[in-house]
């Protein structure tokens, strides 16, 4: 069964979204077969593929910015959770 | 899994984006991911990486030699063919091997160099229409899950078309 899922993260990382910390977001995400997009909606940012690094860099996500993520797939709402678990966590 | 060589004019050069694109293969521990799609498991290893610049050539070759009195050592800019065929060779696997160069004449170098390889080894080695650091970047992470070559220099190669910096409010 596809399912489509819409969701809000806020960053809590100090040094927000840096390059490797989205480098884990990247290795999360390939671990699921649904499409994942994410937006910075703190900046209002074009809409990025969460499964490509340079792309996820664009979002230039500081601590407190709200990034909006949709996953579409069979495994779209395991997907957001262990996005969630890694970019709400503060370190 | 796929091998990545980073050609670059300078040693150092090369050797900082090594490091970066190193850092880029580092695997989080199993607990950061709650369900795994058996299909897509990655290899729990990281690519090999090697990085190769300042290299010495004859006197047809592009050297460039001199002094930095700041740190009292002679620095040599330029590339070398025999030193990026043998780096190619240190790493190469028959998955393939992506390579990374910065500009003209490690490109012209490098093409020197497969050139030299046998032809098993030169089929599976593409180099990147890519800026060197975003380039390297985006081939290390996607190495690092397994993916197959072309994936690899297709990810790369798309950073010629990243902008650096976006129009954000």
């Amino acid at each position: 069964m596809t399912s489509s899922i819409s969701t809000i993260i806020t960053i809590e990382n100090p040094l927000g979204l840096h390059l490797r910390r989205s480098r884990d977001v990247v290795q999360v995400a390939n671990q699921f077969r649904a499409t994942i997009t994410a937006q910075n909606i703190t900046r209002t940012t074009t809409t990025a593929d969460v499964k490509s690094i340079l792309q996820l860099m664009q979002l230039q996500a500081h601590q407190g910015h709200k990034l909006h993520f949709h996953a579409d797939g069979p495994d779209a709402s395991e997907a957001i959770e262990a996005l969630r678990l890694l970019l709400e966590v503060s370190k | 899994m796929v091998s990545l060589v980073i050609v670059s004019h300078s040693e150092r050069l090369a050797e900082g984006v090594k490091e970066l694109a190193d850092q880029m293969t580092l695997l989080l521990p199993e607990n950061h991911v709650q369900t795994r799609d058996e299909a897509k498991k990655t290899e729990c290893q990281a690519p090999r990486i090697v990085a190769i610049g300042g290299g010495i050539e004859d006197d047809h070759g592009c050297e460039s030699v001199y002094e930095d009195r700041q740190e009292d050592r002679q620095i040599v800019l330029g590339t070398s063919a025999e030193q990026i065929k043998e780096a190619i060779e240190s790493v190469w696997t028959t998955d393939g091997v992506a390579i990374l160069a910065d500009l003209g004449g490690s490109i012209l170098n490098t093409t020197l160099a497969l050139d030299l390889l046998p032809d098993d080894i030169r089929e599976s080695c593409i180099i990147c229409n890519a800026p060197l650091v975003e380039g390297a970047v985006a081939a290390a992470v996607e190495a690092s899950l397994g993916c197959r070559l072309e994936e690899i220099v297709q990810a790369a190669e798309a950073a010629r078309f990243f902008d650096k910096i976006t129009n954000v409010s």
